[in-house]
């Protein structure tokens, strides 16, 4: 532990009352008048090590070190008080009022029982003049960019004379320019004496702001060194984990069909970061499977987003199955012959509180087979249910139970079953296999693996790197929004060699 | 529940069997002789005005014949639907006399008077359709608010013209009705009357509330009044009317009330406003509620027939209240009471709305616009 | 099975047995006669076919306002318009009748139609806010309320008033419009019928139709109602128009089967009784009828012990007001669905549907 250190963890652990152990023995040191970047992926423990410093959270065991006394920080309040400022990755400021009022809220300038306005904004421009960071202390928040929002929030952070900053992924709302912008200010900052805690997972960022780099997986300290040690695949590894090549079953070689889906420079900078894209080409063959890689936010959900219907095209043209689907909605790219199963099954897949059978039937009910005259019948769906059971091995309680009851994996069996059953020309699996069995995880690889070798297109996205590469007979990577790299053949691909390309660190396309 | 073998009778059976039993033994107490009346409030207690006053009335027959009578009062509250099922209730529990008050039960008396015609019933302020010798067992009571409007009117005209009120609080008198409907109108024509007999040329800003509840519009018209120069305002406009008295108070002008005394019923709560109440013109439902017993005591109850009291009766009056003693002179306490005198001596005859034409009634509001 | 069976019995029993405890065993102690009180409340809406009558006559527009609210929560809408729809039907209704030239045969079914549809705009206008601006139709629902009984006050004032009534009360409605009674000895009108009928009709919409399902998945997670690709405005307005319509056709027959004159001065409250029937019933349109009657039977309880005991309205008032609430309470104990929105633990943005309890 070096003597200058302002603020030192040692064996920190967290574990929340059901059991989920959030942060296992975390001990590095953030030394004084540096920029200190904490990376990992989503998960990792970064927040929840942010919270603890922050006194949002108290650690199960472990302890702090400030100025090397052991410090209890039981409040964010008491945190300020230690010279602690945080910027949240979600702002907190109150729309309705000024810069200035909410730079002082909660510490108002007074002159006797009312609040000064003027001698307010005298001292927000000081600040701001002071730290080189403009604003307007008359402008109501409401009315600014979501950039200056955040100088306002790091203003409010800086009125507090704070010593430690800590910003939790600070560019994830920010363009490019204002990203560099930010950068540039926070060196100033860095400059005058102040020492920055900077979280994120984008290790470009991480490489053009940091000096030092800790890196939490899983919740523990995996790696703690100077950023002018570490290579970027040293850094990527790091971050990635020790993620290895899986031996692929060998397929047969699969004569690809005709051009089925195809996007030519399509853009979306609408909506939130990970649902905008930009200049997309991409081509989904006929009887092929085409895996998207990319970390959280790159810019999977928009693609997705776009070939569900969900969101229209700002520019450029989809096409599927000959027509134009740049603006196509939900209905329309079903029709089409559309299938979806989509990454979050409880929120979009399903109705929980349903019975297995409308949940089975869902989106297919006003089909004939389901009708008798103007009325449902009953009887054929319960019958159609029973069949998607039996041939999916879902295990259930009954056709009538409530889809709740089932585990994830024979809930996300009889989705399936039921997006299948449409008979789909295109089918999106959205991270198909999250959270559930192994057995289950087979049994729908080799049901899509079928429907590819039967003429269907399907386009995997999923996080799990070894399910990517056993299923996919080609990778495009995402980041930014961007497709940044392309492989047509995943021979010799291995998580490695994705990684860098995934974390933005790395571009060919 | 004799003779019941345990079975597999369901609950619901068993709970109706029971309670027709209770219903069955449940004998109704009753002193001998007593006479049993009731009077049912379509609506809640604590008006200050018709149904306080119908009970008032109760009480006092309880009062003259204590062991003699059994009374009841039923408040059914506003939710017109269950007024007809009490109606019916009360029509079977052997009362002697059943009142109902306000032209509101009008309907549905008329359903049940019809089915029960055994049973006896008194309807105050309203009438029944008597042509074709229908409605033998309801007799009905009117009033002549006519008349009480005649002197309350010459009260305000009188303060005026004697200078008890400042010469720069205006002129002109005031009139608010809840409704323009024969029996608000009645009040008005005897106000006009009244004022024109002490001022020929009288003048009088007349509005309607629409609504007999809505006291805040009831102060928003009346502030209007006085702004313009009215120095006396009346008010027959049910709650509306309190509008009035809280008008009167912020504006410091003189108002009169109606139906019961109500500087006496606000005196408790609000003297600066009582202040401002100088008189009302009281329609005595606990008169004619105690009149009506008396009669029927007597048989001389006109059953099948509706009676029209007015000051006659003593049903009709004008109050006299601490404030009125105080506020008028001496000359117009004279003129009042002699006029009250002309009209039980039928010397003096009070137009009345009920019948009048439409246009006649136009005219007459537009005679006295200010 | 049998436990399934008997559940809706005991949970009844439950219900009533909180009612007398809470309610009226504190009551009824401070009158003269304890044990009268308690048996007129508990075995007094039994006595007579009037009473019985007064049940069924009490249950018929609560029943079809639970209707109404059961169809909307179903597909999601939180939509309180009901109270709103149920005035404006009525009086929506008795102007048809009134104004409307119309051969006797037609008075009924053309007033109740003509009030349907004025009424629904209440349930409508929310409904179609909420679709397409995502208003809060609750909110929105609710000042609605308020518009439509100024609107009702002012129509009322000029243009059904009756003159010649000493009070703001309506012309009578044609008898040939009213609607004929059906059992001797009772106010049981044709509306009834119509109300049974209706809660069997919703019961095969929500659970039989296509339209119904659209609603119910809707309701149960709009999210997946988007990813099939539904057209969750159509469903979301039409779920607002079909509640709208019924809960006006509700006070339309509520005029014509009991009423002799539209006089309402403010809003009457059977939506809200609606609610509580709707939660009560878990938005199942088929226990709406045995829910309202529950209702209706604990009300007339109440009523008779106003009727024959000193007991002020505001006791009664007070024995209704908590009937409904423990009735509400029980409804919510016994749904933790409810509970966990209550809590907020469901606060996705779309999801502001009450989650739902699936028919079995």
């Amino acid at each position: 532990m070096t003597s200058n250190a302002l603020v030192a963890f040692e064996a920190i652990s967290k574990a929340y009352g059901n059991g989920t152990r959030a942060l296992t023995e975390v001990s590095f040191s953030v030394a004084r008048g540096v920029i200190h970047a904490i990376s990992g992926e989503n998960g990792a423990g970064k927040s929840t090590l942010m919270k603890i410093l922050f006194g949002l959270e108290q650690p199960s065991s472990g302890r702090l070190l400030l100025d090397g006394g052991v410090a209890e920080i039981r409040s964010p309040a008491a945190a300020v008080e230690q010279g602690i400022g945080m910027v949240h990755q979600h702002f907190t400021l109150v729309p309705s009022l000024t810069v200035a009022e909410n730079i002082f809220l909660g510490q108002e300038q007074r002159s006797g029982i009312f609040v000064d306005r003027e001698k307010t904004s005298r001292r927000v421009a000081a600040l701001s003049k002071r730290f080189n960071l403009a604003v307007d202390p008359d402008a109501r928040v409401s009315t600014l960019s979501v950039a200056a929002q955040q100088k306002v929030e790091i203003l409010k952070a800086l009125s507090r004379d704070i010593r430690l900053l800590i910003l939790d992924e600070p560019t994830a709302v920010l363009s490019p320019p204002e990203t560099e912008e930010l950068f540039t200010r926070l060196r100033h900052l860095r400059d005058a004496g102040l020492t920055i805690l900077f979280i994120s997972h984008k290790l470009r960022e991480v490489r053009a702001l940091a000096s030092h780099v800790t890196v939490l997986r899983a919740g523990r300290v995996v790696g703690d060194a100077q950023l002018a040690d570490l290579d970027n695949d040293a850094l990527s590894r790091l971050v990635m984990g020790g993620a290895t090549s899986v031996a692929r079953p060998v397929r047969a070689s699969r004569s690809v069909g005709a051009p089925l889906v195809a996007l030519k420079n399509v853009s979306q900078s609408r909506g939130r970061p990970g649902e905008r894209v930009s200049n997309l080409d991409l081509t989904i063959y006929a009887g092929e499977v085409v895996g998207v890689a990319g970390v959280d936010g790159g810019g999977q959900q928009g693609l997705v987003a776009l070939l569900s219907g969900r969101k229209a095209a700002e520019s450029g043209t989809i096409v599927f199955g000959g027509r134009d689907m740049k603006s196509g909605s939900t209905r329309d790219w079903r029709s089409a012959g559309l299938a979806h199963l989509p990454a979050d099954r409880h929120k979009d897949g399903s109705a929980m509180s349903m019975s297995l059978v409308d949940n089975a039937v869902a989106g297919a009910h006003r089909k004939p087979a389901y009708r008798m005259g103007a009325l449902l019948d009953r009887r054929k769906m319960v019958e159609a249910t029973r069949d998607m059971i039996s041939e999916y091995g879902v295990r259930s309680p009954g056709p009538e139970a409530p889809l709740s009851a089932l585990s994830g994996g024979n809930a996300q069996k009889l989705i399936a079953a039921r997006e299948f059953a449409s008979a789909p020309s295109f089918l999106i699996a959205d991270e198909p296999t999250r959270g559930i069995d192994i057995a289950a995880a087979a049994f729908l690889h080799e049901r899509m693996r079928n429907m590819a070798g039967t003429g269907v297109g399907i386009l995997l996205v999923t996080s799990d790197l070894d399910e990517l590469l056993t299923l996919s007979d080609r990778i495009v990577v995402m980041f930014g929004g961007r497709i940044v790299a392309r492989f047509d053949t995943i021979d010799g691909l291995t998580p490695d060699r994705l990684g860098p390309f995934m974390l933005g660190l790395e571009e060919t396309a | 529940m004799n003779g019941n073998r345990v079975t597999r009778r369901t609950v619901s059976t068993g709970i109706f069997a029971l309670a027709l039993g209770l219903a069955a033994g449940v004998p109704v107490a009753r002193a001998q002789g007593a006479k049993k009346i009731v009077l049912l409030v379509s609506g809640n207690l604590g008006d200050r005005s018709f149904f306080d006053s119908g009970v008032a009335g109760f009480d006092e027959i309880k009062k003259q014949h204590g062991e003699g009578v059994e009374i009841k009062v039923i408040e059914m509250g506003f939710d017109q639907t269950k007024w007809l099922p009490t109606l019916e209730d009360v029509s079977e529990q052997g009362y002697d006399l059943i009142y109902v008050i306000t032209f509101q039960m009008v309907d549905p008396l008329a359903d049940v008077a019809a089915r029960y015609p055994d049973q006896k019933y008194v309807l105050i302020d309203g009438t029944m359709d008597y042509a074709g010798g229908q409605f033998g067992n309801v007799y009905s009571v009117l009033f002549k608010q006519n008349e009480g409007s005649y002197l309350a009117g010459m009260l305000a005209a009188g303060l005026v013209r004697d200078g008890a009120v400042a010469t720069d609080q205006g002129a002109a008198l005031g009139f608010l009705g809840g409704l323009d409907i024969p029996v608000i109108n009645d009040f008005l024509i005897g106000y006009i009357e009244g004022a024109q007999s002490v001022t020929p040329d009288v003048k009088i800003a007349i509005s309607y509330a629409n609504s007999f509840d809505d006291s805040a519009k009831g102060k928003e018209l009346a502030l209007a009044q006085y702004r313009s120069g009215v120095a006396i305002g009346f008010a027959a406009a049910g709650t509306a009317g309190l509008g009035q008295f809280a008008a009167a108070k912020e504006v410091g002008k003189l108002a009169i009330g109606c139906n019961s005394d109500e500087e006496a019923a606000i005196r408790p709560t609000d003297a600066e406003m009582a202040d401002k109440i100088v008189s009302s013109m009281l329609k005595r439902v606990d008169v004619s509620v105690a009149r009506a017993f008396e009669l029927f005591l007597s048989e001389e109850l006109p059953f099948g027939s509706a009676e029209v009291l007015g000051i006659v009766e003593g049903a009709i009056g004008l109050a006299q209240t601490d404030n009125f003693k105080k506020i008028a002179s001496e000359q117009l306490k004279s003129d009042i009471a002699s006029a009250e005198a002309a009209i039980v001596g039928g010397k003096t005859t009070v137009s009345s709305a009920f019948g009048m034409d439409t246009n006649a009634l136009s005219a007459l509001r537009d005679s006295v616009r200010p | 099975m049998s436990r399934k069976a008997l559940a809706p019995a005991i949970v009844t029993i439950v219900i009533l047995a909180i009612v007398v405890i809470t309610v009226m065993l504190p009551l009824a102690l401070t009158t003269q006669d304890p044990v009268g009180v308690l048996e007129t409340f508990l075995f007094g809406p039994f006595r007579n076919l009037r009473y019985l009558g007064n049940i069924v006559e009490m249950a018929t527009p609560t029943m079809l306002c639970g209707l109404a609210v059961a169809l909307m929560f179903r597909s999601g809408m939180f939509n309180l318009g009901v109270e709103g729809a149920f005035y404006l039907g009525g009086l929506g209704t008795v102007a048809a009748a009134l104004l409307l030239p119309m051969p006797w045969w037609a008075a009924a079914p053309v007033a109740l139609a003509a009030g349907a549809v004025i009424g629904s705009t209440v349930c409508v206008l929310p409904g179609v806010m909420r679709a397409h601006f995502d208003t809060s139709e609750l909110v929105t629902s609710l000042m609605l309320n308020f518009v439509a009984l100024f609107v009702g006050l002012f129509v009322l004032n000029y243009f059904l008033r009756d003159p010649a009534a000493g009070a703001m009360a309506s012309y009578k409605i044609p008898l040939e419009a009213q609607l004929p009674r059906i059992v001797p000895g009772t106010r049981i009108h044709l509306g009834t019928v119509l109300a049974l009928l209706a809660c069997i009709g919703g019961a095969i919409y929500l659970f039989r139709t296509a339209g119904g399902f659209e609603a119910r998945l809707v309701g149960s997670n709009p999210s997946f109602a988007a990813h099939l690709g539904l057209p969750l405005r159509r469903v979301m307005v039409r779920s607002a128009a079909l509640g709208g319509l019924i809960a006006a056709f509700a006070g339309g027959i509520e005029m014509l089967g009991l009423y002799t004159r539209f006089s309402w001065q403010a809003l009457p409250g059977t939506g809200w009784v609606g609610v509580t029937v709707a939660i009560l019933a878990r938005d199942n349109p088929l226990l709406l009828i045995p829910s309202a009657l529950f209702l209706a039977y604990l009300q007339v309880g109440g009523d008779l012990v106003g009727r024959n005991f000193d007991v002020p309205i505001e006791g009664v008032g007070l024995i209704n007001a908590l009937v409904l609430l423990i009735a509400t309470a029980a409804a919510i104990i016994r749904n933790p669905m409810l509970l966990r929105l209550v809590s907020g633990e469901r606060s996705a943005g779309l999801t502001k549907s009450l989650p739902k309890a699936e028919a079995h």
